[in-house]
């Protein structure tokens, strides 16, 4: 009988890459993040619902979807939390140093949530409700982190 | 319509947070061994194989291709269903349909995982790379935002989570499988365990598990014959969801696929009252507050009452309807197995072969399976075949 | 099977080596509105969604999450087999004949040019033995090459015949990736991938999707449904290791095979078989599968190649749509063929319209080396 300390594993390191399009609506909605710091959501037709991240197709209407809706950019905390443990970052290379407040905002005029970093990491003072601000990045590059974070306004 | 379909063996392996001891396959290998020995039928018994595995988190692509082996599928028809969570009993309504179909009379479904083989926590980080990838907290930071918003919409206290906590690893101690079993659990244990992400406690959340689970459906005319009390599949329902965390608005507590998938498998058994029809239910929870919010979702109780049936011990095994006699995902969370042990642990209460977790007289068995952010699988066995 | 199910919808996006004009599911869309306008149907009228993508392909956890939308999945059933499109399709049918839908709609997707197809390739070989090597799907394909050939005899000449048809029939048909023929001699000069495996040997993968709308017979309505029906299908899984296969024949692909035609009465697919759309990722894949799936004797498939029989005018057409190798995403590649079968026996396939068609073969495979395949027959009546 083997014990378990002799028992082989084989270390295989995964490196690939990849280039994810990302096709025409999440290229809009870069852009005017990039260049605008204007944050979109597209609305349905249909059921008037206004979805962020933009899509090019309403789920519960089978539609596809055109109109184009400037949202927030400020909005209000829908639920929120604060993690404790370190986990890989891909945005930062790195671990995320902990704690830190995280949650889902709902922009005003949108109907969906962006889930995102908030800049409260105390527990105490978070709460459904609060109103928060996107703190953008100086340096834009077009993608979802050009939002740091969102600030908690209380 | 499609002809009647029964579970007539299940079989795990030894759940652990690392079986070094074995390759994936042989983890497969394992559980199908078991399953087929449960049944009393050899590998050519088995028609079809399905395997439902997430592979991401071994780092893997197509794995079936190399387990399968381990399962007897040389030559066979084989196929892997992957969804998230929903993989296991996903795996197990695709067993289902197959034998239903009548293009096979016997199939067998492994649901496996053996996370300690991979980065769990890379795998599941790759989500859509546009939009919700860049927060770093995974299922659980993601689980903890959506118990802020049940929170506050439900009077439960963290007592309640704790005793979901403390009646999950108990139970696991009558499953020789299971992989957490804490005889000695108590609501101030969890309660004092660190927080992972607020307001989730350590011992509030499912583990990460390497395990497989070995399911064998059978055909009418042959499942009465391997088995002296199949397990009839009378529903087996799916709901998927739209795709992103905050696409739905208090996803935990409303769960409409879970709600909408449970509606209609009663429907079709003609359950009106679930709390007091079903005899024993195996419910996919990865987290204390999900089992709350889904005795709801489930028509268990009123809305609002969760905290209700855990304070009075409805849900514990001597009461009303025992939920997870098994220790649920929250005792042994092998992903891709994970709904295919809901499944196999809801059979096997038919059965009779429950050793110390049965419930006595098991006619009616419910099973839901869970994954992504909002993907539901519900179905429903019965002793009888209706 | 008593039962029948038919395709009543077909949709494809225009297959590229990069799409970068569209996003996955912006692309999957497309597709799926084609499938649906060719069934008359909407997207609500469908009972669940089988779907057909790879994670690791996808660069995605649970990748299928993309497609809910627009697939129609969102409060609806749906399940995603991992493996080749035509895996789906038999998934999709089996799933109609269970009687727990009446309408399924099989959507297969990759973006091919998101990921490197071979480096991705190499995590399908198991971590123990082959992986290691440095297996991929390329290499082992070359083995397997290799090996045929030198136990049949077999010239790398008659593997540049088969690029030479394919991308010919590729030139005929508006759907395929490329559209231009090549010579011999440019396909014999091309370089050496991994010998004896030129550049051109090797089938190109991409962007695209394909949707199909399958439905059980009581719901099809011949005033406007095209229906094209499952005779018969079948799969099966040969063996991971490549040490355990002899490699110049493949079993798996000819139990398939056999059970395919058993369940469609077909006793010789020379006879009674109009068309063959057979996944041919590398060339020389295109002559084993043929004799694998019985149209010739086991090594005889160059000589089948060689007579002509297998071009568009002759007798057993083998890819008339360009195959694999005029360019197909991975993943659709099957999916893909039970399209072009089902167009060919509507009399809708274009250019590549073979003539007297009422039975066509739909081939699929995936795995290193043919692993494992699905066989479809398709006929133009119930």
């Amino acid at each position: 009988m083997m014990h378990e300390d002799e028992f082989l594993r084989v270390p295989i390191t995964m490196d690939l890459t990849f280039r994810y399009a990302a096709g025409r609506y999440f290229t809009h909605f870069f852009r005017e993040i990039k260049d605008n710091k204007r944050i979109l959501g597209v609305r349905c037709a249909k059921c008037r619902k206004v979805y962020l991240p933009p899509r090019p197709f309403c789920g519960e209407c089978h539609s596809r979807m055109e109109d184009w809706i400037e949202v927030g950019p400020e909005g209000t905390l829908v639920g929120f939390t604060v993690v404790y443990f370190s986990f890989h970052d891909a945005s930062l290379g790195g671990v995320r140093p902990t704690p830190f407040g995280a949650g889902l905002i709902q922009l005003d005029g949108a109907d969906t949530s962006l889930n995102h970093y908030l800049g409260e990491s105390n527990v105490a003072n978070l709460r459904i409700g609060m109103r928060v601000r996107p703190i953008f990045k100086e340096k834009r590059e077009g993608n979802i982190s050009d939002i740091l974070y969102f600030e908690v306004l209380g | 319509m499609g002809r009647s379909v029964a579970i007539v063996g299940t079989g795990q392996t030894v759940h652990r947070s690392r079986r070094d001891d074995v390759s994936m396959m042989e983890l497969v290998r394992e559980a199908a061994t078991s399953a087929l020995a449960d049944a009393e039928m050899r590998a050519s018994d088995i028609d079809a194989v399905i395997l439902a595995n997430m592979e991401l988190f071994e780092g893997r692509a197509l794995p079936e291709m190399w387990c399968a082996m381990g399962a007897g599928a040389l030559y066979k028809h084989t196929l892997k269903i992957a969804t998230g969570g929903t993989s296991g009993t996903s795996g197990a309504i695709a067993g289902f349909h197959h034998v239903a179909s009548g293009l096979f009379d016997t199939a067998m479904v492994i649901g496996f995982e053996k996370q300690s083989d991979g980065q769990t926590t890379a795998g599941m980080a790759l989500t859509d790379p546009m939009w919700d990838r860049h927060v770093a907290s995974a299922a659980i930071g993601n689980f903890a935002v959506s118990i802020s918003q049940y929170l506050a919409a439900r009077d439960v206290d963290e007592r309640h989570s704790a005793m979901v906590a403390v009646k999950a690893r108990r139970n696991a101690c009558n499953n020789p499988c299971a992989h957490l079993q804490m005889p000695d659990l108590t609501v101030e244990d969890v309660l004092a365990s660190p927080y992972l992400a607020y307001p989730i406690h350590r011992l509030e959340m499912c583990p990460t598990t390497d395990g497989a689970c070995a399911v064998i459906f059978a055909c009418e005319g042959k499942a009465e014959k391997l088995c002296s009390r199949p397990a009839w599949v009378r529903a087996a329902v799916t709901r998927h969801d739209l795709p992103y965390l905050g696409d739905l608005k208090d996803r935990l507590l409303t769960m409409r696929t879970l709600r909408d998938a449970a509606r209609k498998a009663y429907e079709i058994v003609g359950i009106r009252e679930p709390i007091k029809e079903l005899d024993v239910a195996e419910i996919y929870e990865p987290v204390t507050y999900a089992e709350l919010a889904w005795y709801e979702c489930l028509g268990f109780c009123k809305e609002g009452d969760a905290w209700r049936l855990i304070e009075d011990g409805l849900t514990q095994m001597d009461g009303v309807l025992p939920v997870n006699p098994s220790g649920g995902v929250l005792s042994t969370n092998p992903i891709g197995a994970s709904g295919t042990i809901r499944t196999a642990e809801a059979a096997l209460q038919i059965h009779g072969k429950g050793g110390r977790r049965q419930v006595p007289d098991v006619n009616l068995a419910l099973v839901t399976g869970y994954g992504v952010y909002s993907w539901s699988d519900v179905m429903i066995l019965s002793s009888s075949k209706g | 099977m008593e039962t029948k199910v038919a395709v009543i919808g077909v949709g494809q996006t225009a297959y590229s080596i990069q799409d970068s004009l569209h996003s996955a599911n912006e692309m999957v869309l497309d597709a799926v509105e084609f499938a649906l306008a060719d069934a008359s149907m909407e997207l609500g009228d469908i009972d669940a969604a089988v779907t057909s993508c790879i994670d690791l392909w996808d660069g995605r956890t649970a990748s299928n999450f993309y497609l809910t939308e627009v697939v129609g999945s969102v409060m609806k059933p749906e399940t995603r087999v991992a493996g080749d499109g035509s895996l789906a399709v038999f998934h999709g049918a089996l799933s109609l004949l269970s009687g727990s839908y009446r309408s399924v709609l099989v959507v297969s997707s990759c973006r091919g040019s998101e990921g490197d197809h071979e480096a991705i390739s190499n995590w399908v070989f198991d971590p123990i033995y082959q992986q290691p090597l440095g297996l991929d799907y390329l290499s082992a394909a070359a083995l397997q090459a290799d090996y045929y050939m030198n136990q049949f005899g077999i010239s790398p000449s008659a593997l540049a015949h088969v690029v030479a048809k394919n991308r010919e029939n590729g030139a005929r048909n508006p759907r395929a990736m490329l559209r231009t023929p090549v010579s011999l001699d440019e396909i014999e000069r091309s370089e050496v991938r991994s010998y004896p495996l030129r550049a051109m040997d090797v089938a190109p993968v991409g962007d695209g999707a394909c949707a199909l709308v399958m439905a059980r017979e009581e719901v099809i309505d011949k005033r406007t449904h095209r229906p094209i029906w499952i005779h018969g299908m079948a799969s099966a899984l040969g063996s991971h290791y490549l040490g355990d296969r002899v490699l110049s024949e493949d079993v798996a692909l000819r139990i398939a095979a056999a059970k395919s035609y058993e369940m469609a009465g077909v006793k010789d697919p020379t006879e009674e078989i109009d068309l063959v759309e057979l996944s041919e990722h590398y060339s020389y894949q295109e002559l084993m599968w043929m004799e694998s799936l019985g149209l010739c004797p086991a090594g005889k498939g160059a000589d089948l190649l060689l007579s002509g029989a297998t071009r568009i005018q002759g007798k057993i057409p083998v890819n008339p749509s360009g195959g694999l190798l005029s360019g197909c995403p991975y993943v659709v590649a099957g999916m893909a063929r039970v399209a072009e079968c089902v167009l060919q026996l509507r009399g809708e396939a274009g250019g590549s319209q073979v003539r007297y068609v009422s039975r066509a073969l739909a081939h699929g495979t995936w795995g290193p080396c043919g692993q494992a395949h699905c066989v479809i027959v398709l006929g133009a009546h119930r």
